[in-house]
């Protein structure tokens, strides 16, 4: 119960950084960020818990849209990595958090992606640090 | 265990049916947690002088080029507050709580103390989604200054006029105003604040300056539909 505790306080952060920071004209993911950790963390139920707040919040308008689509499944298709994947817990979750990141930008934007790599760098640096922290603190939590 | 997964059951379905029902509900908590940068922004009818001031430009440019001849494409603006934000990095668009119920269709235009901020992309019933000038594809033919020369107004995070005539004589100040089908002539964009030589050497450039600050903005003007 406080890993899931802990886990929101990381999504409201996740929030925070990521509307503060776009505020300034800076537009980093971390809230993808957290998802993708918490499909690392979680079983798959709290994990659509994370993701339908996060929709909640994230969506701005009534419609459907293929960013919001991408937010929901690229922490699902990591929850299913995480089931499979050979690798140390933590690497996987760095990789995912990469590829989640290549995906968005590809899907959404590819133009973008390719005009300005250096905001994708920002983007992938800064969410990196956030997904590992957050990794380390929940998974302290799961070894106490 | 048993009790724990029926929370986390109703959880799921309660965040279903706010998503699928209540999603203004997420929009404001979304607002109190996005701090609001305030500088320049704030309600449409709030005076600005800045704004104030390309505003009276643009009709000045407007009128010299002889736009006081033609008949009047003015119509009602209703005042509409930003629900939300486009929350990634990829397009700029807010949400508006006025839609068709209200008289908006696509292709609207949307009006922030005066200055052309945006067009409307999307009408629901009740709210309506505006693509905004730092959208990277918000594109409209403008004119520029009192000589009025033709460009194109190209949006993205630095918004530029371009193909202008190579031989325009611009000045940092002249004021952008927009010149497109749909919408009402002479609204002002923004005023230039840099020239410099296209790519290939054929037109001229111009960086646009504006006097609002997109992120404080909290209410807007919509053009209704005749």
């Amino acid at each position: 119960m406080m890993r899931f505790i802990l886990a929101l306080l990381f999504l409201a952060l996740a929030f925070v950084l990521q509307f503060w920071f776009a505020s300034f004209g800076v537009f980093i993911n971390f809230i993808l960020a957290a998802l993708i950790t918490f499909a690392f963390v979680f079983d798959i139920w709290d994990v659509l818990v994370f993701i339908l707040a996060a929709i909640f919040i994230v969506n701005w308008q009534p419609a459907f849209s293929v960013e919001i689509f991408l937010v929901a499944a690229l922490p699902l298709a990591a929850h299913l990595v995480s089931r499979y994947a050979s690798f140390e817990p933590w690497a996987a979750d760095s990789v995912s958090i990469f590829c989640g990141l290549l995906v968005l930008y590809l899907a959404v934007a590819p133009g973008l992606f390719i005009a300005d790599w250096r905001m994708f760098l920002t983007d992938l640096v800064s969410c990196l640090i956030f997904g590992s922290i957050a990794f380390a603190a929940l998974s302290r939590r799961e070894s106490r | 265990m048993r009790l724990r997964r029926w929370a986390i059951g109703t959880l799921i379905a309660l965040l279903v049916f706010a998503i699928l029902f209540l999603p203004c509900y997420g929009w404001k908590l979304r607002s109190w947690l996005s701090p609001q940068s305030g500088a320049a922004g704030g309600d449409a009818d709030s005076p600005n002088l800045a704004a104030e001031n390309d505003a009276l430009k643009a009709q000045i440019a407007a009128y010299e080029n002889g736009a006081s001849r033609l008949p009047s494409s003015g119509g009602h603006y209703i005042p509409a507050m930003v629900y939300s934000r486009y929350p990634l990095n990829f397009k700029n668009e807010i949400l508006v709580d006025a839609g068709s119920a209200n008289g908006i269709a696509t292709g609207t235009a949307a009006v922030f103390q005066g200055m052309l901020i945006g067009r409307v992309t999307k009408v629901f019933p009740h709210e309506a989604l505006i693509q905004t000038v730092f959208d990277s594809g918000f594109e409209i033919p403008a004119r520029v200054g009192t000589s009025s020369y033709d460009g194109l107004f190209e949006g993205g995070s630095y918004p530029t006029v371009g193909s202008i005539a190579k031989n325009a004589a611009l000045r940092d100040g002249d004021v952008i105003y927009a010149a497109a089908p749909g919408l009402p002539y002479g609204l002002p964009l923004g005023t230039v604040s840099a020239t410099s030589t296209s790519g290939d050497s054929l037109f001229t450039d111009a960086a646009v300056a504006f006097p609002y600050d997109m992120n404080g903005i909290q209410t807007v003007l919509i053009a209704q539909s005749p």
